[in-house]
């Protein structure tokens, strides 16, 4: 190591020493700054919590809902394998697969294999089940076309049903809207007391200057640089920062594992769940750098005012 | 007055001047001081000597003149480079300047932790620097357990523990009573024996007689009188 690396961390060090001395010189004031930034790194992990387990909830429901034609038993298989080549015409549509009466009733089973009641009621000889083509598509809200076509006067006849999930898409709606909405929220709410965070930490720290007039005074006098000088009160918001950044993900840890667990019927939080333990130290160091990046602005903005160097 | 070759001026003011508005505080002041000498700026309050400080240690920026201290021309002194004169030049002020919270140690530890020097340094220096000034065993004492003359010698040691070539002392006697006002005297002489040039101001006319030194006279912000071993006479 060189001589100056050695006095720049030896310097660094003081800083920060003097730093948190300051910290808890300020005590009081340190609590009310680190309260609101706790509050704000809160709303900011849980709009990202929200966002992130409504998002998987609306790509789970979205690849669940079956979009599929049922046929009259009477129907040829000639106007099927028609309206088959006509919907993979469509653009929205990916695939169409052929369900033959005995591949629903294999599906049957297969779906309902605990349930020895249900599967007494059906068997190859007395087969319920409808033919049908399973539909895969681009986009759910733009069925449309596929309506259209399924309303055609040659395919009337031969078709029994179609599920093209009017329930689901209702429901898939009302997910992306509350999803919208807390994002909308979480992004407004953050702002709003980001800003209050800051407006705090800088009068923590345009009162520290103050009352440390006489102090910065003699610093300069005996040959303190402005980043001898500075160093402490950004190293002291920094500290407030990274406090709130502990307590708000241990609230957000200690919520996601208690309360997850018993919304997990409603909102898939797998991924998130998965995402917040594997990628912690991400979580984590997002986390601090956004409390630290608070605490540096307002206090430099505090110093640009009131430290006058 | 008297003529020095400027090469040899470990202080040089040339044609100093210093106005506040209309006011003026230092009218084309000429000083050149040698290395290692005691000098004592005597005037009335007002008459310019502390502005003339205040110029010295880059508090003020002259409003004409030139200031050369220990070869650093401030005309070309930036900004950033102000703290990097502050550490070449030892100052004890009137009123102490010690920092409250901190102890005797601490406080004279200071002026060496802000320029980056290292622990085992500090704490071989520190203790010899209290010896100095005669306050060996009050290390752990507060400023505000001190007296008078106990916290000058205090900030008497935080000036001289960067070894500085010239230290400033501005009125540094003007709170204490005589018998303390002249063991700090004693102690700037000393500190002068060693090689360090000492700047004094002062009010007290007893302490200027006795020194029997260079005294320079300033009235109304002009250099009135500069004699080799001067006395007060304002």
């Amino acid at each position: 190591m060189t001589k100056s690396l050695i006095r720049r961390l030896l310097m660094l060090w003081r800083i920060m020493v003097a730093g948190t001395r300051n910290f808890f010189r300020n005590a009081w004031l340190s609590v009310a700054a680190t309260a609101v930034m706790v509050i704000t790194l809160t709303i900011m992990l849980s709009a990202v919590i929200f966002n992130m387990a409504l998002g998987d909830t609306l790509d789970q429901v979205t690849e669940s809902i079956d979009v599929a034609i049922f046929f009259e038993d009477d129907a040829s298989r000639e106007a099927i394998d028609e309206l088959q080549s006509e919907l993979i015409g469509l653009e929205n549509v990916t695939a169409v697969q052929y369900i033959s009466k005995a591949d629903a009733l294999e599906r049957y089973r297969r779906d309902n294999i605990d349930n020895p009641d249900i599967l007494e009621a059906v068997s190859e000889d007395d087969n319920p089940l409808p033919r049908s083509l399973e539909i895969q598509v681009q986009d759910l809200n733009q069925i449309d076309e596929l309506i259209i076509l399924s309303q055609d006067d040659r395919f009337i006849p031969i078709i029994e049903d179609t599920s093209l999930g009017e329930e689901r898409r209702r429901t898939i709606e009302r997910i992306a809207d509350t999803r919208q909405f807390l994002i909308s929220f979480g992004v407004v709410a953050s702002l709003i007391f980001a800003s209050v965070s800051i407006l705090i930490i800088f009068n923590t720290i345009r009162m520290a200057i103050f009352a440390r007039g006489d102090e910065i005074g003699i610093m300069r006098l005996v040959g303190a640089t402005n980043g001898f000088i500075r160093g402490p009160f950004i190293f002291e918001s920094i500290l407030d920062g990274i406090i709130a950044a502990a307590i708000s993900l241990g609230i957000i840890y200690l919520a996601l594992m208690q309360g997850a667990t018993r919304l997990v019927d409603f909102v898939s939080f797998e991924n998130t769940l998965e995402f917040f333990t594997v990628a912690w130290p991400l979580v984590v160091i997002a986390t601090v750098l956004a409390g630290a990046l608070i605490g540096i602005i307002s206090s430099m903005m505090a110093m640009v005012r009131y430290l006058k160097l | 007055m008297r003529a020095y070759v400027r090469i040899n001026s470990v202080i040089l003011l040339d044609r100093l001047s210093k106005s506040y508005g209309p006011s003026t505080a230092l009218a084309r002041v000429n000083l050149h001081i040698h290395p290692k000498e005691f000098v004592t700026v005597v005037g009335h309050s007002g008459a310019g000597k502390s502005t003339l400080i205040r110029l010295m240690i880059r508090e003020e920026e002259p409003t004409s003149g030139k200031i050369i201290i220990g070869g650093i021309d401030y005309d070309n002194l930036k900004k950033r480079d102000v703290p990097q004169l502050r550490r070449k030049i030892g100052v004890v002020f009137q009123d102490f300047k010690l920092l409250p919270n901190r102890n005797i140690y601490e406080n004279v530890a200071f002026a060496l932790e802000i320029t980056g020097t290292r622990p085992s340094v500090i704490q071989h220096t520190v203790p010899k620097v209290l010896q100095l000034v005669g306050l060996a065993g009050k290390e752990k004492n507060f400023p505000q357990e001190l007296s008078g003359g106990e916290r000058q010698r205090v900030a008497i040691a935080r000036a001289v523990v960067r070894q500085p070539k010239i230290l400033i002392a501005d009125e540094p006697t003007g709170n204490l009573d005589p018998k303390h006002s002249w063991d700090i005297i004693e102690l700037l002489l000393k500190i002068n024996r060693y090689g360090t040039t000492v700047i004094l101001t002062t009010h007290n006319r007893d302490i200027v007689n006795a020194l029997q030194r260079r005294v320079v006279t300033l009235r109304n912000g002009r250099v009135v009188k500069d004699e080799e071993r001067g006395s007060y006479d304002v």
